[in-house]
């Protein structure tokens, strides 16, 4: 017989090989479309760590006599002018203050949130350290975007009272992401959709230096100097 | 029919070799984008911790650098549990140890994993400059 023979067990296999096809294809894209965001979040990372590393040769923040400057030696002095220090935190609405109230040292990257801890481990008693906190000045070029109506929604929402929110900052661990654990998922998603523009998504750095961060010195006015360490959390619009 | 068939069976094939390739080779870039970063942060941290670790101050007069530069002309051992102690409060419960990459000077002989190193001057030393690597586990 000349043609095509189409039998339903013909008809069923050609079905079953398109499926496959499919899938196939789906399973590429979806590969495909992760790896989009993997570069977007390393990169993030590859940020953070740069920050970090600018940051602990700051002018503003790190010891200095005349024109030199000790790299990753930092001036108690100096940061309790530009940063809070965790035994000024004595109320929530501080806190809040301390994250909507932007810091500016000079050096920042664009329609980011970023947060700078530091900790000295040598204070350190009951897992609560001596430490100093801090939101870096950002600038914004994207329209709707308020990053202090966030801030602001989030600690809004924490449902825990005062004492373990201070409590969760001072541990050392990521205080900010530490704050916003404590925050409901639905929530998080409410706050986002309220004040972030629709077409964006905020991504927050989450490896080692936003949780361990780098090792720096604290210098204190008497000639002591600690061990410490400054961490950097930096949550960017894409 | 059967002619579609084989047509389908051959694409099929042709598509998975291809679509495999392409998955292998984006996991790996992943892989290789994640590795990148941690080696990153681990040397910044390392090489940073060594640094620190040297300026810090014994007292008023003397810090790490200068015991390690001039630890012949010094009794070591008693500043050995304080370079320790200090080292520790960086790392935790990480082992470590301190060697000029022949002898350990300080901490347990046997670690090995990611390493700082910074050179230091030795005045009373011949060589005048001694790489001192810190290695963490």
């Amino acid at each position: 017989m000349k043609g095509v023979v189409l039998t339903t067990q013909n008809v069923f296999i050609a079905i079953f090989i398109i499926v496959i096809i499919v899938f196939v294809y789906y399973f590429f894209m979806s590969r495909y479309l992760e790896m989009h965001v993997t570069i977007k979040e390393f990169s993030l990372e590859r940020k953070t760590i740069n920050y970090a590393l600018n940051l602990i040769s700051n002018e503003n923040i790190v010891l200095g006599k005349g024109n030199v400057i000790w790299r990753g030696i930092l001036d108690a002095e100096k940061l309790d002018k530009i940063f809070l220090n965790t035994t000024e935190i004595t109320h929530i609405d501080r806190l809040v203050k301390i994250l909507i109230t932007p810091i500016d040292i000079g050096v920042t990257y664009p329609n980011s949130l970023i947060i700078i801890r530091i900790i000295d481990l040598e204070t350190c008693e009951d897992n609560k350290c001596f430490g100093w906190l801090g939101r870096i000045y950002s600038p914004i070029s994207i329209d709707g975007l308020f990053f202090s109506k966030f801030i602001e929604c989030i600690v809004e929402n924490i449902k825990l009272d005062f004492g373990t929110v201070i409590r969760v900052i001072t541990n050392i661990g990521n205080p900010v992401s530490a704050v916003f654990n404590l925050v409901q998922p639905y929530d998080w998603e409410k706050c986002i959709e309220n004040t972030m523009p629709s077409n964006s998504q905020l991504l927050f750095s989450k490896s080692f230096i936003s949780s361990e961060g780098f090792p720096v010195l604290i210098y204190y006015n008497n000639g002591t100097t600690h061990v410490g360490r400054l961490s950097v959390l930096i949550g960017e619009v894409i | 029919m059967s002619f579609i068939i084989d047509i389908l069976i051959i694409g099929l094939i042709v598509n998975i070799v291809i679509i495999a390739a392409i998955v292998i080779a984006l996991l790996s870039f992943k892989y290789h984008l994640a590795i990148t970063v941690i080696s990153e942060y681990k040397y910044n941290n390392n090489q940073l911790l060594l640094s620190e670790l040297l300026f810090y101050n014994y007292d008023l007069y003397k810090n790490i650098y200068m015991i390690l530069s001039e630890r012949e002309s010094i009794d070591f051992d008693k500043f050995k549990t304080f370079i320790e102690e200090k080292t520790k409060i960086f790392l935790g419960d990480k082992e470590f140890k301190i060697t000029n990459e022949t002898t350990t000077l300080v901490g347990n002989e046997s670690v090995k994993g990611r390493e700082g190193y910074v050179y230091i001057f030795r005045p009373y030393e011949y060589g005048m400059v001694e790489k001192i690597v810190l290695v963490t586990s």
